[in-house]
This record gives C-alpha cells, sequence and structure tokens, in this order.
C-alpha cells in the first residue's frame, strides 16, 4: 500500500466533511447544494477504492466506477430539472419550492 | 325477562335509534318521531328496572346492584363488559332518559336544519350517558366516559349560537385533559393490583381493595378528582361552563346541565371514593373549600349577569357546590341528599334552561334588561317559570329544599364551617333568583315584544318537570328508599 | 281529632290549587265563595278540634322526608298555644277573605289573588300545628312566598315588585338563623321534633349552657326577620305596597307574628339561658319603642299601622322575654284582632278618598263614614290601651310581667315600656283625629271638606269590621279565660300579687291617660295647635321628623353596608376575578400551547434548507453517540 488505509480514510472523512460543509453553507442555493453532494459521494468513491486497493479485490474498483457513471446520470438530470426550476421561477433558492409541504 | 340484558340494551337501543335516523336522514318529520318514540322506550325500559330494585344482587355482583351483566371482552389486558345498577344509577338513568325526552321536546320546532343529525347526537348522548351511569369496569367507564364529549361537542358547535365553536373547543379540551389525566391513572391503578396479586384486571369490584402507599394513593385520586371536578364544575376549573352552557342550542344546554353535570358527582361517589378512601380523606378539605366556593362565589356571581341563560349557568355552578359538599361530608344522610340534590337539580336546572330557550326564541334576545311585565302577556309559562325559579331558590315543598336540607343536615356534624358557610348560599341563591324573577315577569315592560303563550307541546314538558318538582319536594321517600342500600354500603354504615 | 286536624291544614290548600287549576274557568263568584269557605271550613274544623280537645295530641298523617336518621314525618300537634292561635288565624282570615271580595271588586285579577292569600292561610296553619321543626320551615317560608308574591301583587309598578323582594330576602336572612338552629339541634338532639327537643334539652348530657343560647340566638335571628324585629325590621313598612288585605291579613294578624310563635314554641329548650330571654326582650323592646318613634313621624296611613305593627310586636317579643307566654299569646291574639280591624278600615278609608294615603290630606271623615269611623275608634283605643278594652288588659300584663322579673335590666325595660305606650296613645289618636276629625279652616286638603263626593264602599268591606270590633274591645273578658287554660305553657312568668297589680293598672292607665290629653291638645279639632301641625306638615320636614320618617335612616344605613358593597362585589368577581383572572388564564394557556404549536409546526413548512441541517444534525448526533459508545 502506498500509504496507510487510516490516511486514506481520513481524507475521505475530510472531504465528506467538506461536502456537508459545503451543503450547510450554501443550503439555499440548489446548485451549491448538489456541489456538495458531488463531493460527498467524491468522498465516498475514495473510500470505495481505498478498500479495495487494502483487501486487494476489484469490488471496490468496479463500485467506484458504479458510482461516477451513476453521478454523471444524476447530476444531468437534476441540473436539468435545476434550469428548468430557474425558467418557471427565476431562482435558485431552496426555499422557494414548497408546494409539496404539509399545511 | 330476567335473561333480557336489560343494561346492555339500556345503552344499545339509543345508539341503535341514531343509527336509524342516519338511515332516514332525508325524512325528517319521520325521523323526529323515530327518535323521540325511542327516547319513550328506553324510558319504559328504565322504569321496568325499578321494579327489579328490591331483589339481592345477583351472583358475581357486587353488594348493593340489583341488575348486574358481566361479559368477556378483551380478556388479554382484562378488560370486560361490565354493567351494573344499584339504587343510584338507577335513579340517574332514569334522569337521562326523562331529560332526554324533554330536551327533544324542547327543541322540536327549534332545529330547523341538520333536524335528523341533531336528534341522532342526543340520542347518541343519551346511550353515552347511561353507559357512563352503568359500567363497572373502568376501562369500560373511561370508554363512556370519553364518548360523552363527542356529541355534545357538536351539539354546542353546531346548534348553538355567539361564540359557539370556541366554547364548544374550550369545553372539549378542558373536559378531555382532566379525564386524560384519569385514564393515566386508571392504567396507574391496573399496574399496581396486577403487580401486587398477579391479576391484571380493570374491573372495579377486583380493584376495590387494592393497597396503595398514601402518596401513591393520593396521586392517582388526586386525578380522578381533577378530572371529575371539572365535570362538576368545581371552582376553579368551572370556567368552561357558562360558556358551553349559554353558547349551546336548548337541548345542548338541557342535557348538559341536567345530565353531563352529574356524571362527575357520580364518578366520585362510584369510583373516586371507594378506590381511595384513604387518599378521599386526605383532601376532604380540598373538596370542602371548592364546594363552599362554588357555592357562594357561584351564586354571587350569577347576580351580575345580564344574559338569562349565564345567569342559569352560573346558578347550576352553586347547586352542584352543595352536591360536593354532601359527597365531600361522606354521611349517609349528606350522601343521599347529594344523590337527591343531582336528581333535583336536573329537573329544575332543565326546566328553566327550557323556559329560557322559550322565551328566548319569541323574543331573539337573551338579555334581561329587555323583558318586564311578562306575567300579564304570557301568565301559563310565567307561572311555571316563578314555579322552578322558587325550586331553584331552594323553596320548602318544592324538590331542591329536600336535597339540599340533607346535605345541611348530614354535613353539619363532620365539616361545621363549611356548613355554616352554605347556609349563606341560600340568602345568594334567592337574590340572584327572584331579581329574575322580578327582571323578567314582573315591572313594567321595557321592549315592546309580542308574545305568545305556551303551546300545548310546552305545556306538556313543563307540566311534566312540575310533577317531578313537587313530586320530589313533597313525597321523596321512594327515591330515598332505592337509595339507601347503595349508600349504606359506600359509607360503611357510618352514622 | 285526625280528620279535624287535617281539615284544618288541608281545606284552604285546596282552595288554593283548585284556584290555581280551574280558577280561570268558573264563574268569579264561584272563586270568591270557594276561597272563602274553605277558610270558614277550616274554622268550622277547628272548633271541631276545640270542643273534642281533652289534652295535647299529636297526630301522624304520614311521612315527608325520611333518610337513615333524619325523619321529619307530617305530624300535627294540637295543645293550648297551637288551638288558640289556629282559631284567630281561621277567623281573622276568614273574615279578610270576606273583605278581599269587596276590595278586589274592581281587579280583574282575582284569580291568584285569592288563591295566594288560601295558599297563605293553609301554610300559616300548616306552620302553628307543625309538630316538628321541618313542617315548620315548610310553613314558614311557604308564608314568606305567599307574602312576596302579595306585597308585589300589584308588579306592574317597579316599586310593588321591589318592596317584595325586599321583604322576601330579609326574611330570608332571618331564615337562615332558624334553619341553622335547626340542623345544630338535630346534631345534638338527633331529632326535629318539638315536644322531644323541648324536653331534651333540660337532660341532655354534655350540652351545655353555652349551646343553649347559641340556639336560642339562632331562633332569635329567625324570628327577627319573619317579625319584623330590628334589626331585620326594614322590609315591614315598605310591605304596605300590597293590597291592604294582604297587609292586613299577612302583615298584621298571622304571619308576623310567626316569629314570636316560634319563640314560645321552643321556649322550654332556650328559655333556660338568661342571656337569650335577656336578649328576646332587649330586642321587643328596643323595637317597640323604635316602631313608636316612627310611626310618630309618619305621614302614610297604612305604614303608620305598619311601625305600629312592629311596635307591638315588640311588645310581645318583650313578653317572651320576660317569661310570660300567657302575656304574649294574650296580645298576640287582641293585636290580631285589632291590627286587622285598624287595617281594614284603613283600607276602607283609602278606597273612599280614590287611594289617597296621606293622612295630612285626610279629614272630616265621621260625617262621611260612621260605619267605618266607630270601629275603627274601637281598634284605636285598643292598640292605644285605653282601659277597659282587650287592649288595654293584654298590654298592661305584659308590662306587670317585666316589672314583676325585677331588677335593673327589666326595670329599664319596663321604662321604655311605658314610655312607649305614651308614644303609641299620641300616635294612634293623632292618625284618628287627623284622618277622621274636622278641622276648622279650609286649608286642609281633605275632599270631604271641599265637597268632593267619596266614593261609595262595598258593604261587605264595613261589615267585616265590626265582629272585629266586638272581639277587641270585649278581648278582657277572654284574657281570664286565656290564661287558665295557656297556664301549662307559662311556667317561667313571676307571680304578681293583687296589689302590685293594681298599682301597675293604675299607673299604665294614668300614662294613656296623659296620652290622651297630650294627643287631644295637639291634633284634636279646634285647637290651635292642630293648624299649626297642618301647616308644618306642608312644608319640608325637620331634621329630626326627617330622621323618623325615614325609620332612622336604617334603609340607608344597609344600603351602604350591604347592598352596594354585594352588588359592587358581583360584578367585580364576574369580570375581574372569573373571566379576567380563571377564565383568561385559560385562554392564555391555550394561547401559549397554540404557539408553541406553530413555533413547532415551523420545522415542516417545506423549507428544504431547514430539513437539510436537521437532518445533518440528527445524523452527527446519531454517530457521535454511536462513536462514544464504541470508544
Amino acid at each position: 500500500m502506498i500509504v496507510p488505509l487510516s490516511h486514506l480514510l481520513l481524507l475521505a472523512s475530510i472531504l465528506f466533511a467538506l461536502g456537508v460543509v459545503c451543503v450547510l453553507s450554501w443550503r439555499s442555493n440548489v446548485i451549491m447544494v448538489l456541489v456538495g453532494i458531488e463531493i460527498m459521494l467524491n468522498a465516498a468513491v475514495l473510500v470505495f477504492v481505498a478498500g479495495s486497493y487494502q483487501w486487494g479485490m476489484a469490488d471496490g474498483q468496479v463500485f467506484a466506477l458504479m458510482i461516477i457513471a451513476m453521478t454523471s446520470a444524476e447530476v444531468s438530470l437534476a441540473l436539468a430539472m435545476v434550469v428548468y426550476l430557474h425558467q418557471r421561477r427565476k431562482t435558485v433558492d431552496v426555499d422557494a419550492f414548497r408546494e409539496l409541504r404539509d399545511r | 325477562m330476567i335473561s333480557l340484558p336489560v343494561l346492555t340494551l339500556l345503552i344499545a337501543l339509543p345508539t341503535a335509534g341514531a343509527l336509524l335516523l342516519v338511515v332516514m336522514r332525508k325524512r325528517e318529520h319521520q325521523a323526529k318521531y323515530v327518535a323521540l318514540g325511542l327516547a319513550l322506550v328506553e324510558l319504559l325500559l328504565a322504569s321496568w328496572t325499578w321494579t327489579a330494585a328490591g331483589n339481592p344482587a345477583p351472583a358475581g355482583a357486587p353488594p348493593g346492584f340489583f341488575l348486574f351483566e358481566d361479559f368477556s371482552w378483551i380478556d388479554s389486558f382484562g378488560i370486560r363488559f361490565t354493567l351494573g345498577m344499584d339504587g343510584i344509577s338507577l335513579l340517574l338513568v332514569l334522569m337521562t332518559a326523562l331529560l332526554t325526552i324533554i330536551a327533544m321536546l324542547a327543541s322540536w320546532r327549534d332545529i330547523q336544519q341538520r333536524t335528523v343529525l341533531h336528534y341522532a347526537l342526543l340520542l347518541l348522548m343519551e346511550s353515552s350517558l347511561v353507559g357512563v351511569f352503568l359500567a363497572l369496569d373502568l376501562f369500560l367507564f373511561y370508554l363512556f366516559w370519553e364518548m360523552m364529549l363527542l356529541p355534545m361537542f357538536f351539539l354546542i358547535g353546531i346548534y348553538g349560537h355567539g361564540r359557539r365553536i370556541y366554547s364548544a373547543v374550550k369545553f372539549f379540551v378542558v373536559t378531555l385533559a382532566g379525564s386524560l389525566l384519569m385514564l393515566l391513572a386508571i392504567i396507574g391503578l391496573y399496574l399496581i393490583h396486577g403487580s401486587e396479586t398477579g391479576v391484571y384486571t380493570f374491573s372495579f369490584a377486583s380493584l376495590l381493595g387494592t393497597s396503595l402507599g398514601p402518596s401513591v394513593g393520593l396521586w392517582l385520586y388526586g386525578a380522578f378528582l381533577l378530572s371529575f371536578a371539572i365535570k362538576f364544575p368545581l371552582v376553579p376549573v368551572h370556567t368552561w361552563l357558562p360558556d358551553a352552557h349559554t353558547d349551546a342550542s336548548t337541548a345542548g344546554s338541557i342535557d348538559l346541565a341536567g345530565l353531563l353535570l352529574k356524571t362527575g358527582a357520580y364518578g366520585l361517589i362510584r369510583f373516586g371514593y371507594p378506590l381511595f378512601p384513604e387518599a378521599a380523606r386526605t383532601l376532604t378539605p380540598l373538596l370542602l373549600i371548592s364546594a363552599v366556593t362554588g357555592i357562594l362565589y357561584g351564586s354571587w356571581i350569577a347576580f351580575a349577569q345580564k344574559d338569562m341563560k349565564r345567569l342559569v349557568a352560573y346558578s347550576s355552578i352553586g347547586h352542584m357546590g352543595f352536591v360536593a359538599l354532601g359527597i365531600a361530608a361522606w354521611t349517609p344522610v349528606a350522601l343521599s341528599g347529594a344523590v337527591l340534590q343531582m336528581v333535583s337539580h336536573g329537573v329544575t336546572t332543565s326546566a328553566l334552561f327550557a323556559m329560557v330557550g322559550m322565551m328566548a326564541s319569541r323574543t331573539d334576545t337573551r338579555e334581561i334588561s329587555a323583558y318586564g311585565g311578562l306575567w300579564g302577556k304570557v301568565p301559563v309559562l310565567s307561572s311555571f317559570f316563578l314555579l322552578f325559579a322558587m325550586a331553584s331558590a331552594g323553596l320548602p315543598g318544592l324538590n331542591n329544599f329536600v336535597g339540599e336540607f340533607l346535605i345541611l343536615t348530614g354535613a353539619y356534624p363532620v365539616a361545621r364551617t363549611a356548613a355554616i358557610l352554605a347556609f349563606l348560599g341560600l340568602v345568594l341563591s334567592l337574590v340572584y333568583t327572584i331579581w329574575l324573577v322580578q327582571q323578567l315577569l314582573f315591572q313594567e315592560e321595557r321592549r315592546a315584544m309580542p308574545m305568545v303563550d305556551a303551546s300545548s307541546r310546552e305545556v306538556l314538558l313543563l307540566t311534566i318537570l312540575a310533577v317531578g318538582v313537587f313530586f320530589i319536594g313533597l313525597h321523596p321517600g321512594p327515591l330515598l328508599e332505592v337509595m339507601a342500600l347503595p349508600i349504606e354500603i359506600l359509607t360503611g354504615g357510618a352514622r | 281529632m285526625k280528620t279535624a286536624l287535617t281539615l284544618i291544614v288541608l281545606l284552604p290548600l285546596l282552595g288554593a290549587v283548585g284556584s290555581i287549576l280551574l280558577g280561570r274557568l268558573l264563574p268569579r263568584r264561584v272563586v270568591e265563595i270557594l276561597a272563602c269557605g274553605m277558610v270558614w271550613g277550616s274554622f268550622a274544623a277547628g272548633l271541631c278540634a276545640a270542643s273534642i280537645y281533652t289534652g295535647p295530641v299529636v297526630v301522624e298523617l304520614g311521612s315527608w322526608i325520611s333518610s337513615f336518621t333524619f325523619t321529619a314525618p307530617i305530624s300535627l300537634m294540637l295543645d293550648p298555644l297551637s288551638l288558640s292561635l289556629i282559631l284567630m288565624i281561621s277567623f281573622v282570615c276568614g273574615l279578610i277573605h270576606l273583605y278581599s271580595i269587596g276590595y278586589m271588586a274592581g281587579d280583574s285579577d282575582y284569580v291568584r289573588f285569592f288563591a295566594l292569600l288560601n295558599l297563605f292561610t293553609g301554610a300559616m296553619l300548616l306552620l302553628v300545628l307543625a309538630e316538628n321543626l321541618l313542617l315548620l320551615y315548610l310553613g314558614w317560608e311557604g308564608v314568606g312566598f305567599c307574602s312576596y308574591a302579595l306585597i308585589g301583587f300589584w308588579y306592574k309598578e317597579t316599586k310593588n315588585a321591589t318592596a317584595g323582594r325586599k321583604a322576601f330576602i330579609v326574611t330570608r336572612i332571618g331564615d337562615i338563623g332558624l334553619a341553622l338552629g335547626v340542623v345544630w339541634m338535630f346534631k345534638l338532639f338527633h331529632t326535629f321534633s318539638i315536644p322531644e327537643l323541648n324536653q331534651a334539652g333540660q337532660t341532655h348530657p354534655g350540652v351545655g349552657m353555652g349551646v343553649i343560647t347559641a340556639l336560642g340566638l339562632l331562633l332569635l335571628v329567625g324570628a327577627m326577620g319573619k317579625s319584623a324585629q330590628a334589626p331585620l325590621m326594614v322590609w315591614l313598612p315598605d310591605a304596605m305596597a300590597g293590597p291592604t288585605p294582604v297587609s292586613a291579613q299577612i302583615h298584621a294578624a298571622t304571619m308576623v307574628t310567626a316569629g314570636v310563635y316560634l319563640l314560645m314554641r321552643m321556649f322550654p329548650l332556650i328559655g333556660v339561658s338568661t342571656v337569650v330571654v335577656g336578649a328576646i326582650a332587649v330586642t321587643g323592646a328596643f323595637t317597640a319603642f323604635y316602631g313608636a318613634t316612627c310611626a310618630l313621624a309618619e305621614r302614610d296611613l297604612k305604614r303608620i299601622l305598619a311601625y305600629s305593627t312592629l311596635s307591638q310586636i315588640g311588645y310581645m317579643m318583650l313578653a317572651v322575654g320576660s317569661g310570660a307566654i300567657t302575656a304574649a299569646t294574650f296580645h298576640l291574639i287582641v293585636h290580631a284582632f285589632f291590627k286587622a280591624l285598624l287595617f281594614l278600615g284603613a283600607g276602607c278609608v283609602i278606597n273612599a278618598l280614590h287611594h289617597e294615603q296621606d293622612i295630612f290630606r285626610m279629614g272630616g271623615l265621621r260625617r262621611t263614614l260612621p260605619w267605618v269611623f266607630w270601629p275603627f275608634l274601637a281598634g284605636a283605643l285598643c292598640l292605644a290601651g285605653v282601659p277597659p278594652t282587650g287592649g288595654f288588659f293584654s298590654k298592661e300584663s305584659i308590662l306587670t310581667a317585666v316589672y314583676m322579673q325585677g331588677g335593673m335590666f327589666y326595670g329599664a325595660l319596663y321604662l321604655v315600656g311605658t314610655f312607649t305606650v305614651l308614644l303609641t296613645v299620641i300616635y294612634t289618636l293623632r292618625m284618628v283625629f287627623l284622618v277622621f276629625g274636622k278641622s276648622r279652616s279650609s286649608q286642609a286638603g281633605s275632599p270631604a271638606e271641599k265637597n268632593i263626593p267619596v266614593q261609595p264602599l262595598p258593604r261587605i268591606m264595613e261589615i267585616t269590621l265590626f265582629p272585629l270590633a266586638l272581639l277587641a274591645l270585649f278581648g278582657g273578658v277572654a284574657g281570664s279565660v286565656l290564661a287558665s287554660f295557656l297556664a301549662p305553657l307559662n311556667e317561667q312568668a313571676a307571680y304578681s300579687p293583687h296589689a302590685t297589680e293594681g298599682i301597675l293598672q293604675g299607673v299604665a292607665s294614668l300614662v294613656v291617660l296623659a296620652g290622651i290629653v297630650i294627643a287631644w291638645l295637639t291634633y284634636g279639632h279646634g285647637h290651635r295647635w292642630r293648624e299649626r301641625r297642618l301647616a308644618a306638615a306642608a312644608r319640608p320636614p325637620t331634621r329630626l321628623v326627617a330622621f323618623l320618617q325615614a325609620g332612622w335612616y336604617f334603609d340607608t344605613l344597609y344600603a351602604w353596608l350591604f347592598i352596594r358593597p354585594y352588588t359592587r362585589l358581583a360584578t367585580f368577581l364576574w369580570q375581574r376575578v372569573d373571566e379576567g383572572m380563571i377564565d383568561d388564564s385559560l385562554d392564555w394557556t391555550a394561547a401559549q400551547v397554540g404557539r408553541g404549536g406553530q413555533f413547532f409546526g415551523r420545522w415542516g413548512k417545506g423549507r428544504l434548507s431547514l430539513y437539510m441541517l436537521s437532518l445533518v444534525a440528527g445524523a452527527t448526533i446519531m454517530i457521535g453517540w454511536f462513536a462514544w459508545e464504541v470508544l
């Protein structure tokens, strides 16, 4: 192993935390929330890769590739929705879309 | 005949009637008569149970109960469908049946919209009230106790006037809050009894002997007492009553004042004192203070009222204070007086509310200052009103006097200060009653309001109540006799 | 005997019920005859009972209330006291019923009137015949209710209705004393029965003099209310708002004597306490004096008679307070006769003068209403206690009894009583002279002087005056008969030697004579002082006169002390306490709960940012917890 597992996990946690912070700090902005989610997903990918490297099994790499693929699809859909919502409401404020709330 | 489960029938019949009315809801005119007919059948059934009054207790029944029905229901929790009738519940069930008919007659022409629902609600009320008076399983009792709230809520909220939604919600929430505490106490009792004896049951007879530590007993009894105090109502948890009474329709007020208030007193007599004797003894001073305050405070405030119905509502607080005094004294004479006063007050206050309703429906106002000189305009109505007002003021020869005097005589040896203060209540109740009579019946006519005298339906219902007033006032023997045995058992035959 | 006693009470009650239910359907004459017939039937039954009377008897008719130890049967008791009283009551009430036929001839509301009058008679007879205190209380309150309804009979005028209300409330205050006493007695002696109570008092263990005193004082309070003694006397003058037959029957002859009767009945029990007896005497003496002084300044004919009633009942109480039950009963019966007579005569006068009631506007009626004048004069002489009328002997026997008690206390009461006799004579004759006497100048505004025709009176009103006049005048003869009849009740009166009695009678006669002279000089026909008096009456009253006319301002005192605070407190308790504090606190709690609910409700309002924050926070907490657990 090039680096100890703990380093990798630490890096992944920091990355995840950064993602959380991104979501929380800009939680009113849809695009920033999506960015934060991306970062968190990447942190998860990192953990998967680290695990596969640790135990020498290909499952982790496969899962990482799956996540990347899924994420791309998800992001494109999400951003498409964001563009659509922006066309409707002229805003990307999360709190502006509350139709599904309980009254 | 003997195998007929009369008690269950007494509860089931009005409910079945209500369902029948739902089916008939398009035919309003027939529905009213069907409802009245069912109420009459119920009255006949209840009267029939009087004939069984002298019988000894059937097998399995607690002492004093001459009718007893016990069916298994939710055995895994120890809940059984147990009903029992003794002298006290007989009188109250009879009164329920009678006053439901009176309520129906009094509102015969008043309800123009959603008529069928109104009568169905009255029948449901009757069902739940009879259930409260007959239940001998604590869970079942609680079930009927809560069941009373719903029809009354709708009766006030839909058919009332003024701030009816506010009053209905207030009534519902306040009563419910107390009842929930009682539910906790019931469950607590259930668990304690179960942990002691290994038998988990809600049956009243089984729970009777549970030994409770002093503080535990106090808390449990306190919860029961609070729930009953709200229903009585006792000061200071009485404020739902003026609003609820004033804003309800005539039938709602009759049911509320005549019957609902008695459930609190009944619960205290049937469950509160027997289940928690030591705690009840400890909290007696509290009950006495509350009772006397209710008598004096309620009657005093009644004098300041401008609205007829509110005045009668506050007078109810005063009269129920007497009942509370009688119960707090817990001697045979005082308790007899309390039960008799429950019946008398039911008759008198229903009559007063019915009459107030009659007058208000003729003139569209309940303001006292708008009336005057009714004696010349509507002599029949006025004579009845004077009669019931004098009954309310405790004139001997009429019904309230007997109960009140029994209570005072029974309470004086054990609660001297409270009884002496309660005597003042006799003056206070006269002050507001006679003021009301003067403002309404005598004096000059204040506002020109044409009025028609009583119709034959109204004369009928008022005569029934007047007969009740005179009967209880002059010949209370039969009623006192029928309640003597249960009271003796309850008070342990103490002097 | 049982039938007779039952009929005595039952007949008037049946009459009342019959009138209420059928009165409007029957012709007027039938209703009137029914009402009168019932009362006279009661009198006849009373005579029957008297004829077969051999000694005290108790008759039980049934059970009223019976619950565990609380038993109140419907029992009637006949003994000398109740026998003499029921004969008097039914006789006087019978005459007044007849009188009312004439008096109420122009009134269309006669059904209610006669029904209430009958009901009253029945209740009063029940009160007197009751064997136990609870039944007595039934009659007691029954007469109170009828009194209320009859005072306010002409209800269209507010002041009449208010007068009735005042009477009912003030007497109810007194009734509490009685009720409390009854309940206390039950606690001590476990019975309501009057004979048993009277015997138990002496022998019961653990019942000390203090308890008996308290019981007696409570009964005294009850008597004060019903018999209009100080300080609960304020209702009687206002009660004159009712029709005159009502004033005659209820407020002269019967109801107001109920209090005295109660004390006489329970005397064996409470009489052992000197405090109680003294209190009764003081109450009586003070009220006698008070009534006389107020009558002296009063202008309204009926109110003079009302104050006079207060005064005379004060004498009866004084007699009871000196232990002389016989004298009290004697005075009670004679007073009933002459006071009813005076009231009925006053009714004739008032009717004749088109409802004028101010005596300073009357005069000269001696010529115009001779059939009224002579009986009225007879009654007035009785009231004044002029020898040898019945009134003289009865009043004099009271004063003798007071004197014979001896001691400073009773000596002072004797002086008060004698002085009040003087005042009584003066106000009585003042009344007679001003109403019936002629005035020299034509300043006086009496219609007789001005030749305005006087309203003719129904014959029956005048006829009924005569039997009463005869009874009042010659009642003195009956006195000694009564004394021996009532002897068993009279254990406490001191025996008076004949010499002392003669001296006291002489003293009383002198006082009466002095009073006659004074009254004659001041108000008599043709004297200068009369003119001065009449002129003075036309001006606003002096301070002393105003004080007396306002009843020593007791009404004002009570209004300031009780009525106004009561009304203010009622509104205060309602608006500030009940609605302000209790109800508002409930509403406040509800509002707080509502706000709390709204506050927490903001969590679910659809704000995604908040959801995310909550999600992260929750996850952090959970992870932190698990981490804590693991590490």
